[in-house]
């Protein structure tokens, strides 16, 4: 039992954090929320080069060889700098490609992805994450029709995240139906690989307030070759499900940085801020409102990095990815009203940094799966 | 970051479980409910414990410790908290165990130690009074020295299990009254002392762990002091410090949502959404008992890296001690929901022990620094918040 981190693990810390104060700092992430504006031109391969978005890639494709427990301090160090951007469905999209044996070698593509000099984006959701788990296949419409020439897609995704700067779409489409023999609806599902400049496809931009780009994307008959099928036909649910667990284990790291910067503004506040001739902080109501934030972050990232960590050895059990977002998206949300209720009416303003993080985590909350959704997977299990 | 445990962890932890499994049924053990018969269950086991070195666990073997890890303690005291605490004293082992050895003489060490390991003697916490609660300082019961003793005189609260343990730590006024926490010693004797008069305070739950202790002159050898004169408060706050994990709370917790996923396995559901909707909510305290475990067994690990745990243990013992509430809440919904409450029913057992747990849990959440003074250290101390005006 050692709940240290590794020389490698401390400066991969302290290397994210000074990279992302100097380059992301509060009035950057500022811009980009409030105007849905673009990240600093040159950072995203900036965060490349350094290698951290192949971190948890093996050497072999040009990744760091870590585990996922280095790819969720890098998520971390990014909630808490507010970084929008491809990181998650990078991970989760090239670890996908390695393990899924798929018709071509996707090794280069993976290379790419882990180098930067590709861009993928993960196309699951049709309007938002289902609340129960068992929604998660059937929630999924994009049909995927065999003919001689390979798969015509017909259907739409949304949201999918930068979708506009993807090079390539990781999507989900239903193959078979019920009637067609298969067994379950997940047993439905196949996994494809589609460029993204792939003619016929529609991006729509969505409203967002969380800094992150969003677009309906659209494929109307669009027709695809036989070899962007990923997996075998139908088999997609199992490497999906896989997926969608590590999605929950970074989106849940991202929370938890975002969780501990709005602690470190709120403490400051609370010592600076003063009422009745005394600093704020001083007083048991403010106190016991911080020690609950406190009490929070620290069952995540209990949580979260315990879910990291057994990603690799127990793939197949759930219950950590899931305990880890569950809690954490309850979590962000006590953490974040308590950290506007704090701050006053000073809280509630663009002004206040709190309000960034407050729109930020409202999304992270929800994506790849809030607490209703992991709740109710880990119920299935609960009671035997 | 690694949280295995070792081979040899491993093997201690399935030890200790296999022998509290065989050692613990068919009779379900209840730390507090504590009756003439399993009273002497409760010593018997204690005896046990001390006969395979697991009270002193970590303890200097020359003491009747085993001389174990810190991780290796946290795992004893997780199982058998899941077990109720049979035969562990805590006034002894937790408390007054660590405070002799970091604080205690030679001679004190050889007198007490080897008692409290082998299971043979039982301790009780005089440290409450009736004006001094969670203001441990306001303490007001007066040690007078006369020649080479002290005479006691005043009265403690909250003295668990003062009715049958055999000895007693004091926390006593030995400076003047204004002089707050550094005016208080802290002097070990025996309840059958002259002059010691104990009352029995009964829980709403219908049991008697809480006592009353009225100290009329009693006579107490300078021998008997640990620390010097005037210094308790620092023993006293090692005794509440030392080896506080939380990790009974995880144990215990454990325990509850075991319980009730037998429970709940066991049962008719009258409808898919009556099961759905218990699912989810144990599912959500699932996730938290794993969470308290993680807790604890972090600050053990802490501990054991010489670091300052005074933020984290606090932590650890709000979310482990109200989680246990939480879980007990829900048991008095589902249980009492589906048990017939007839005696001799399939259920009842079971539903009569989650009812004292949810009324004494209420006792674990205020003892050993109650949650709101808990959050005042989480505060100050890990947080660095101002100390709140006094």
């Amino acid at each position: 039992m050692d709940f240290s981190e590794t020389l490698e693990q401390r400066l991969l810390r302290d290397n994210c954090r000074t990279f992302f104060m100097r380059r992301y700092p509060a009035a950057e992430a500022r811009r980009v929320q409030l105007a849905n504006d673009a990240l600093p031109s040159g950072l995203w391969d900036e965060v490349a080069a350094l290698g951290w978005l192949g971190c948890a890639l093996p050497e072999a494709v040009g990744g760091g060889d870590c585990t996922l427990v280095e790819a969720v301090i890098v998520a971390e160090e990014m909630g808490r700098a507010l970084l929008p951007g491809a990181f998650i469905d990078t991970v989760v999209g090239a670890k996908l490609l390695l393990e899924a044996a798929a018709p071509l070698d996707r090794t280069s593509l993976i290379a790419d992805l882990a180098a930067g000099a590709a861009t993928i984006a993960m196309a699951i959701e049709e309007g938002q994450w289902p609340l129960a788990a068992e929604d998660i296949a059937t929630s999924i419409g994009l049909r995927a029709i065999r003919t001689g020439e390979g798969f015509v897609l017909d259907g739409s995704k949304s949201p999918v995240l930068h979708a506009d700067k993807a090079d390539w779409l990781l999507l989900a489409a239903r193959t078979a139906s019920a009637d067609a023999g298969a067994a379950t609806v997940s047993g439905e599902i196949s996994l494809f690989l589609v460029a993204g400049d792939t003619p016929g496809i529609r991006h729509e931009a969505l409203p967002s307030d969380s800094g992150e780009k969003a677009f309906a994307v659209t494929f109307p008959g669009i027709t695809i070759p036989a070899d962007a099928l990923i997996g075998e036909l139908h088999q997609g649910w199992p490497l999906l499900a896989r997926a969608a667990q590590r999605g929950a284990i970074l989106s849940a790291a991202m929370l938890l940085g975002a969780c501990e910067r709005v602690l470190e503004i709120t403490l400051e506040h609370a010592r600076n801020r003063k009422q009745f001739g005394k600093p704020i902080g001083s007083l048991q109501a403010i106190q016991h409102r911080c020690a609950d934030m406190a009490i929070d972050i620290a069952v995540a990232r209990d949580l979260t990095y315990k879910a990291a960590w057994s990603d690799a050895r127990t793939p197949d059990d759930r219950f950590d990815a899931s305990a880890a977002k569950c809690w954490s998206s309850d979590a962000a949300e006590r953490v974040l009203n308590s950290a506007v209720r704090i701050h006053g009416a000073m809280g509630l303003t663009d002004e206040c940094d709190v309000s960034l993080y407050f729109r930020h985590c409202l999304a992270l909350r929800r994506s790849w799966g809030g607490a209703d959704l992991h709740a109710d997977a880990l119920a299935a299990a609960v009671i035997r | 970051m690694n949280y295995e445990l070792t081979v040899e962890q491993e093997q201690f932890r399935q030890e200790v479980g296999e022998f509290l499994a065989a050692s613990c049924t068919p009779h379900e053990w209840d730390y507090w409910d504590l009756g003439p018969e399993e009273q002497l269950e409760h010593r018997a086991m204690a005896l046990k414990l001390g006969a395979k070195g697991w009270l002193g666990l970590s303890w200097p073997t020359q003491y009747g410790g085993l001389s174990r890890s810190r991780i290796e303690a946290v795992l004893l005291q997780e199982q058998l908290a899941y077990y109720g605490n049979p035969g562990v004293n805590r006034a002894a082992v937790s408390l007054i165990g660590p405070a002799l050895l970091n604080f205690g003489s030679e001679a004190q060490k050889a007198q007490h130690l080897p008692g409290i390991a082998s299971g043979r003697t039982f301790w009780s916490q005089g440290f409450s009074e009736p004006g001094a609660g969670s203001d441990l300082a306001a303490v007001s019961t007066r040690a007078v020295r006369e020649g080479s003793d002290y005479i006691i005189n005043g009265q403690k609260i909250w003295t668990s299990f003062a009715n049958k343990a055999e000895w007693i730590f004091v926390l006593a006024r030995t400076g003047d009254t204004a002089s707050r926490h550094k005016g208080l010693s802290y002097l070990l004797t025996p309840l059958d002392a002259p002059g010691i008069r104990v009352r029995p305070i009964r829980h709403m739950a219908g049991f008697q762990p809480f006592c009353e202790v009225f100290f009329d002159d009693v006579r107490v050898p300078e021998a008997q002091r640990l620390g010097a004169e005037n210094a308790g408060w620092a023993v006293a706050m090692g005794t509440l410090s030392d080896e506080r994990s939380g990790v009974e709370y995880s144990g215990a917790s454990r325990r509850i949502l075991h319980d009730l996923q037998a429970y709940c396995a066991a049962i008719r559901w009258r409808s898919q959404r009556e099961h759905d909707g218990v699912a989810n909510r144990l599912a959500r305290l699932a996730v938290e008992v794993e969470a308290a475990r993680l807790m604890a067994y972090r600050v053990t690990w802490m501990q054991a890296a010489g670091e300052d745990v005074s933020g984290h243990a606090a932590m650890s013992k709000v979310f482990g001690s109200e989680l246990m509430g939480r879980l007990a809440a829900v048991a008095m919904q589902l249980v009492s929901s589906h048990a017939p409450l007839a005696p001799a029913g399939r259920w009842a057992s079971l539903e009569a022990r989650l009812r004292r747990e949810y009324m004494a849990v209420l006792g674990r959440i205020t003892a050993a620094g109650s949650s709101e003074i808990m959050r005042n250290i989480i505060a100050t101390r890990g947080l660095r918040l101002p100390a709140s005006p006094r």
